[in-house]
């Protein structure tokens, strides 16, 4: 059954599913730089009246836990946070973009953390990115 | 030697593009984490041109001696243009070292490889490279994350 985008049930099944591949697991074995959060920005057309973040508690190539909600206290100790609109996080776990190229052309933003950290690990972030797209997703409008 | 990173701007016409942004912000973070790449930073003069073609996206880097300004598009003539895809120009940041010859870059890296075999294929191009090895040089040291 879909998972609607973004939701806790999606989150969780994104946790599974970033553990579930060895590209990511490989590629970030050495990542322990403690948590990302991808924002996707609110959107009163499609009901999001806040900013939604799926906060993903990443070590040594697996995703030890993650935390999905609205309160913009929760991304206070979050070293990195990644954003973008409804839109583009579709385009992106679609794959009809890759992360890169997105973040090049401003559609994926680093918007706090340290940038050679993200570009020393872009082969784990592409993945992570590209986990997303293995999950069943209902995308909203 | 001064570790004064306002010395990295954003033109007034590059202050919406985010390649512009995220390079300037590559370099300036290289500089504070690594203040011996400001020896190169400071001797480097003249225009590279970086040309993301996938995500058709330019911009130009304008060394000046210790300062930098990135421009949205192409500005004035450039020394060199670096044309590749996203990933690629990245991946130039992401070279290492030599272990022991830090001028080179270590052959031994599955990234110096790909970027060469990308050189060598073409879906990497590099201009003005003959005449101006030291820019290059320098430039990829200042990008350098390592």
């Amino acid at each position: 059954m879909p998972l609607v985008f973004p939701s806790a049930a999606w989150a969780s099944a994104y946790r599974d599913a970033i553990n579930a591949n060895p590209l990511y697991k490989k590629s970030a074995a050495a990542w322990d730089q403690g948590a990302i959060a991808l924002v996707c920005k609110a959107d009163a057309a499609l009901g999001i009246d806040a900013p939604q973040a799926i906060v993903l508690d990443l070590h040594k190539g697996e995703c030890r836990a993650v935390d999905y909600g609205s309160d913009p206290a929760s991304l206070a100790s979050t070293p990195f946070i990644i954003e973008a609109s409804y839109a583009q996080w579709k385009s992106v776990i679609s794959r009809e973009v890759d992360p890169i190229k997105a973040m090049l052309q401003g559609q994926l933003r680093l918007t706090k953390g340290h940038l050679p950290t993200i570009i020393r690990d872009v082969e784990g972030s592409k993945q992570l990115v590209l986990s997303a797209s293995e999950i069943d997703t209902e995308f909203l409008g | 030697m001064t570790t004064d990173t306002s010395r990295i701007e954003l033109a007034d016409n590059a202050v919406d593009s985010a390649f512009a942004a995220m390079m300037a912000e590559l370099i300036r973070t290289n500089l504070a984490d690594h203040p011996h790449k400001l020896r190169d930073f400071v001797r480097m003069h003249g225009r590279v041109a970086l040309v993301a073609e996938d995500a058709e996206q330019t911009i130009t880097l304008h060394f000046r001696g210790g300062l930098l300004r990135v421009h949205d598009g192409l500005f004035g003539i450039p020394d060199l243009v670096i044309r590749g895809s996203s990933e690629q120009l990245i991946d130039l940041s992401r070279v290492p070292p030599h272990p022991r010859f830090k001028f080179v870059p270590d052959f031994r890296s599955g990234i110096t490889h790909t970027l060469a075999r990308a050189l060598y294929e073409r879906r990497l191009r590099i201009s003005g490279l003959t005449a101006n090895l030291g820019l290059a040089h320098r430039l990829s040291n200042v990008l350098s994350i390592h």
